[in-house]
């Protein structure tokens, strides 16, 4: 059977060789199609690391070691880690980088004496007062420190001490001078004297040394140095290298606690070796060895990582990430099949009368199904290769942040091979069909009529299949899984289904309108090629007839536009449908972006309140105001029955704080109803330069306004303005029967406060997912708890506390912690806006949304080919016209305009349907795009949004106008007579 | 159906052939039961005004269209209950379509020798296998052996018709199905085209010619004329026409003869041996 067909499969691989557009044409198709498959993975992996990365990014400066990228091992009093099984454990870790020791006094937190042990220096002459310095040591001093005045150039003197500059200005020693470091507080343990190797630089802050230019060792150290001795906060300590501290601590008594830690190695932070690394952590504590000499909680290691927590994150994200980044490939794939089905159906009716010549010859439907497919195999190559190439290289310049490494690249090249494959079955299973039933032995075959498939109502089928969409997006949960890119998609092509059959009829009614001799008449001879070509609808009608008016070339060219665009069989409906799809996707893509950008901008504002938030342990807020008015004697100021006695009292200040921050203090009331909602009490003046309000003109502009209003209000009623005037508030969320106006009691756990509503909103910064709450000021209202106010110190007979506080600071986390941190608040964690976006719902769709870009833009493209497709058919069948015609007034230029104009017509009708199509999509959008509808506020479509999307449609339908027109001049171009006499093309 | 003995009988047979066309604005009856025989060794020429069915029944001939009723014998043997394997075998290696437009029976991207090539390899079947032809030669019977490495693109459009013929003269098919072939050539092709399927004709193979080529004609062995969708006249060479009565006993009369019967009423006599058709108005 293979000697039957040879020369036609030899000839085969070659046969679109000699035809230049098709050639294009196929092989551009091909590349969408291997784009399409080649980028889903590398999206994936994209997206898998991207998450990594951002993760990374919002933790970097986290002011806990729990939520930091790095492994910290925590034990060894008795002798440093360096050098011993913990090193040689966490160098097994993959995916650490350097270790660093770092060792401490830390005697008396160790033993817990309570004796208050204390470090000291002074100059080995004495004469100086002693300074409360921690002993620490790190594995070479002198890299790790900005060495001040001529220590530098002295060289280092080892075994020395690295004194701070505040130090070395206090006790007035230099480089080379030497120091008496002893142990204050205790009897036991003497003192040792110590060469000065210099005088180090501090930080901004003053807590902590100053990095080398480049490095980040100390400041990733925060959190991690200790206290001062004296426990007043933390100051710089008194460095040395790890020998000399294991040297002096003996003399001393001293304890060191010595610990080793690893941050994560940033050159390829990959989620897959962010696993392994994960992985490998959890064998960490098995595998480290017993600390035998060391009895206690002390005995045993500790191991300390924020990297297990931030994989689970990033995990999250990615999986979120990949979940909706299959749904948009599966669509994109689908879309890009459906070119390979449309080129292989224009192919087949191009080729219809080499197919009847095939099954004439008795060539059996297989066959011919293999022979379509070895024609496509170079494009399939050479269009397989270039989508991969271009997969890769917009993934990588326009996808998620994250690399892409080899495997993913093979991931690519696989997925693109087997969707290659697909494609190319596709088209011999098309051609096949095609074959089978042209050369049925049947009444009115196909050997004669139409090919199969004409009848089939498939505008029908994809208006419902829209209504199926639509259905589905407003009866699901949650956005994602590929439904905001399937709904958009077949809206788009429903509506382009339904304009361009609008329009066909219209033009057919105009034209059976303008004279007896319209479209309807040529449309009874399908196999006229006269009259597809164009030729005679020229005259006006099936003939020319006699004394009939002679059209203008200007109107005969807009004749022969609309004539054509009227006619139906030309695949007209379908490229309509397909344009409409790639404009509307276009637009959608473009309206969800900035949509999705503002929404998710407005949830993290409304999540996080602040770029930094801090929770104050119970009663510790006060120790930001040192100047903080004592708590008023009870006796003194009510009567016997409790009721307050008029005294002029000292009244409670808001607590300082520098500009970007404020301290927000969150109690409970009972409402009308006993409706228990949270208070939110902000200091009305700092409060405005510390919140996040989101994007500007987002969700959020009603709570600045609201805020305005409740900062005027208060000063109106702040005490000593009136006699006990209401608290102004503001119902934020659910009004619980509250409007404004309204003057309520609302009862706390030991407090009945009068409040009147200012303003009622619907959303406020750090409002969370709370449906319902009040906003207060701390001058009016915190007064109102009389003695409870939180702002007064307490004296300890005080109720209690049922205010919590928080630290707000539009500042980032390490420097709104360091200001906590300074005052001798624990910090234990900080939550910061960049954090609180790592939802994986937002993460995962701003990930994806490249790519949903990407994919609107290879829609488009699909567009475009399809249009090229039919301007190339449209060229094809009117070069018997160009050939007639040469010789009347309207010649070769006359039809490739008429050409044109009908290639205007059909983008302007697919335009008009994608636009349609974004107005009704519109309504959808929340269901369509919202990440996490059960965040506030619900993600609503803006005007400019939707503006945008209208104008992104009118910019994009200009590409697939211009390369229509492109591909219809080469193809006239190339036309020669003889051949287009013959019918050779 | 190669096994058929085609000297026991005609290779195609018609039996009331009807085709109808049908559209939105009504019906075209095509063929009105057309009943006729081709025999081995003959080239039959199918004459007739355009849209008297001449295409209609050569596309049933040639296997490309079933009729709407009546049916069609190939090589004694119904094709109304072939199966798609027993149609392929019949197309390849027993029935020849050539077309009136050159590039409609040829592939654009073979050679011309590679058509002939292709051919040649379409005729070996299950079978026994015609001699191998070589390809120059098969081309040089049609004046087209300098040109066996063009594409059909590079020859001109009576070239492309030779190559077509050619290409469906190779390994001497049982049945020759042409429509219009000449339409288009100019006399020296045209003449080729003639002399090629006499020759065909010659070798044993049954030709049918759809034609308004006088050369054709003059070279048929039999003529054939079509009016109405029915044929009129069947003439062998040499003979005077033959009027044909269908299965339903119509009969089509020459148009000398009905100038004859104007009024479009005449006497029928049945006499002993021969029936007499008179005007009406003629006594008896």
């Amino acid at each position: 059977m293979r000697s039957t067909w040879s020369p036609l499969a030899r000839r085969a691989p070659g046969r679109h060789a000699a035809d230049v557009v098709w050639l294009l044409l196929l092989t551009t198709t091909f590349v969408l199609v291997s784009a399409a498959a080649a980028s889903a993975p590398l999206v994936v992996e994209s997206a898998q690391n991207a998450s990594v990365v951002r993760v990374l990014d919002a933790f970097s400066d986290a002011a806990v070691v729990r939520q930091q990228p790095v492994v910290r091992v925590t034990g060894g009093v008795e002798a440093p880690l360096a050098g011993s099984d913990v090193d040689a454990v966490l160098g097994d870790v993959p995916g650490l980088g350097p270790r660093r020791v770092l060792g401490v006094s830390f005697g008396d937190e160790l033993l817990s004496t309570g004796e208050q042990w204390r470090s000291v220096v002074e100059p080995a002459a004495g004469g100086v007062e002693p300074l409360d310095r921690r002993l620490a040591a790190v594995d070479d001093p002198a890299a790790a420190l900005v060495p001040l005045g001529s220590a530098g150039d002295a060289g280092v003197i080892a075994g020395g001490v690295w004194l701070d500059e505040a130090a070395a200005q206090a006790t007035g020693v230099a480089p080379g001078d030497e120091v008496r470091v002893s142990i204050s507080g205790r009897e036991l343990g003497g003192s040792v004297v110590l060469p000065v190797a210099g005088v180090y630089a501090l930080s901004e802050d003053g807590t902590r040394p100053a990095d080398v230019e480049g490095s980040t060792f100390w400041q990733d150290l925060v959190g991690r140095l200790p206290q001062s001795t004296g426990f007043g906060g933390v100051t710089p300590p008194l460095l040395t290298d790890v020998p000399t501290l294991e040297l002096v601590a003996e003399p001393l008594e001293e304890r060191v606690l010595w610990s080793v830690e690893a941050g994560l190695d940033p050159v390829v932070p990959t989620l897959r070796e962010l696993t392994r690394t994960v992985r490998s952590l959890q064998d960490v504590p098995r595998a480290l060895p017993p600390l035998p000499t060391v009895e206690g909680p002390q005995g045993r290691f500790i191991v300390a990582s924020g990297v297990p927590g931030l994989h689970e994150l990033s995990a999250a994200i990615a999986t979120t990430a990949v979940d909706r980044t299959r749904g948009v490939a599966w669509s994109s794939l689908a879309l890009t099949g459906l070119a390979v089905l449309v080129i292989t159906l224009v192919d087949d009716s191009r080729r219809r009368h080499e197919r009847r010549l095939e099954a004439a010859i008795g060539l059996h439907p297989m066959q011919v199904g293999g022979l379509r497919m070895l024609e496509v195999v170079p494009q399939a190559l050479l269009g397989g290769a270039v989508g991969v190439a271009v997969a890769w290289g917009v993934v990588t310049v326009w996808g998620p942040e994250g690399v892409t490494t080899d495997r993913g690249l093979l991931a690519a090249v696989t997925d693109a091979v087997t969707v290659l494959v697909v494609a190319l079955l596709l088209v011999g299973a098309v051609s096949a069909t095609s074959a089978w039933a042209t050369g049925r032995l049947t009444i009115g075959n196909g050997l004669t009529s139409s090919p199969p498939g004409r009848g089939v109502p498939w505008r029908t089928g994809l208006v419902v299949a829209a209504g199926a969409a639509v259905v589905g997006v407003l009866t699901g949960e949650e956005a994602g899984g590929g439904l905001e890119v399937v709904a958009p998609l077949l809206v788009g092509a429903g509506c382009g289904a339904v304009v361009a059959a609008a329009a066909t009829a219209g033009l057919r009614r105009l034209l059976l309108a303008g004279g007896p001799s319209s479209g309807a008449e040529a449309r009874q001879s399908p196999g006229s090629d006269a009259r597809a070509s164009g030729v005679l609808p020229v005259g006006g009608g099936a003939a020319p007839t006699a004394g009939r008016r002679q059209l203008s070339p200007r109107r005969a060219r807009s004749v022969l536009a609309l004539r054509r665009l009227a006619a139906p069989g030309q695949g007209q409906d379908a490229v309509v449908v397909l344009l409409s799809a790639g404009l509307a996707m276009a637009g959608f893509v473009a309206l969800a972006d900035r949509s999705l950008q503002s929404s998710v901008e407005s949830k993290s504002a409304v999540l996080a309140g602040a770029a930094s938030v801090i929770e104050i342990p119970d009663r510790q807020a006060l120790a930001l105001a040192p100047d903080a008015v004592p708590r008023p004697d009870r006796e003194a100021t009510y009567d016997l029955q409790q009721r307050p006695v008029d005294l002029d009292l000292d009244l409670a200040t808001d607590i300082p704080v520098p500009r970007g921050d404020t301290v927000v203090w969150f109690d409970r009331v009972a409402v009308e109803g006993d409706q228990q909602v949270p208070v939110v009490v902000l200091d009305t003046d700092t409060a405005p330069a510390a919140l996040d309000f989101g994007a500007g003109g987002g969700a959020l502009v009603g709570a600045e306004r609201a805020l305005a209003r409740l900062t005027e209000q208060a000063a109106l009623r702040a005490p000593g303005s009136g006699a006990d005037p209401p608290a102004p508030v503001v119902v934020v969320g659910e009004r619980r029967g509250l409007a404004v106006g309204d003057t309520v009691e609302v009862r706390g756990t030991y407090s009945l406060i009068s409040v009147e509503v200012v303003a009622a909103i619907p959303l406020f910064p750090g409002q969370g997912a709370v449906s319902s709450m009040l906003l207060a000021d701390t001058d009016t209202y915190l007064p109102a708890l009389q003695l409870d106010d939180p702002r007064y110190v307490p004296d300890g007979t005080e109720s209690p506390l049922t205010l919590q506080a928080e630290y707000w600071s539009a500042r980032d986390a390490r420097e709104a912690a360091a200001q906590v941190r300074a005052a001798g608040i624990e910090v234990d964690e900080v939550e910061t806006a960049q954090t609180r976006r790592l939802q994986p719902a937002f993460v995962a769709a701003e990930l994806v949304q490249d790519y949903q870009l990407a994919v609107a833009a290879l829609l488009g493209v699909v567009g475009v080919v399809g249009l090229s497709i039919r301007a190339d058919r449209s060229a094809v069948r009117a070069l018997p016209a160009v050939v007639v015609l040469r010789r009347t007034r309207l010649g070769r230029a006359g039809v490739r305009a008429g050409l044109v104009l009908e290639q205007v017509g059909v983008v302007v009708l697919s335009a008009v349907a994608a636009a349609l199509a974004l107005v009704l999509l519109v309504p959808l959008a929340p269901a369509l795009l919202d990440p996490a509808p059960r965040l506030l506020p619900r993600l609503d479509v803006g005007a400019w949004p939707q503006v945008l999307g209208l104008l992104v449609i009118v910019a994009t339908a200009v590409l697939p106008l211009v390369v229509a027109t492109v591909a219809t001049g080469l193809r006239l171009r190339g036309a020669r007579e003889e051949e287009v006499l013959r019918d050779d093309r | 159906m190669t096994t058929a003995d085609t000297t026991s009988g005609p290779v195609l047979r018609c039996s009331g052939l009807v085709r109808i066309y049908r559209s939105p604005t009504g019906e075209t009856h095509a063929l009105r039961g057309v009943d006729a025989e081709f025999s081995s060794g003959q080239l039959a020429g199918v004459l007739g005004p355009s849209g008297c069915g001449k295409s209609s029944l050569l596309a049933i001939l040639a296997l490309r269209e079933k009729a709407d009723g009546g049916d069609l014998q190939v090589l004694g043997r119904s094709t109304s209950g072939l199966s798609g394997p027993q149609l392929r075998a019949v197309r390849r290696r027993d029935v020849s379509w050539i077309a009136q437009r050159p590039s409609h029976g040829l592939f654009p991207h073979l050679t011309a020798a590679e058509h002939v090539a292709l051919a040649q390899q379409r005729r070996t079947g299950n079978g026994p296998r015609p001699p191998r032809v070589d390809p120059r030669e098969a081309l040089a019977r049609v004046d087209l052996a300098e040109r066996a490495g063009s594409l059909p693109v590079q020859l001109s459009g009576g070239e492309q018709q030779r190559l077509a013929v050619a290409s469906a003269l190779v390994g001497a098919p049982r049945v020759v199905v042409a429509d219009e072939p000449t339409a288009e050539l100019d006399d020296a092709s045209a003449a080729l085209v003639v002399a090629a399927l006499a020759d065909a004709a010659r070798a044993g193979a049954c030709v049918v010619v759809a034609t308004h080529d006088a050369r054709v004609v003059h070279g048929a062995d039999r003529v054939l004329l079509m009016r109405h969708g029915v044929l009129a006249t069947d003439r062998d060479a040499g003979e005077i026409d033959t009027a044909v009565i269908d299965s339903a006993g119509r009969l089509q009369l020459p148009v000398e003869a009905l100038q004859l019967l104007a009024g479009g009423r005449a006497r029928v006599r049945v006499l002993q041996d021969h029936v007499r058709l008179e005007p009406r108005g003629t006594r008896p």
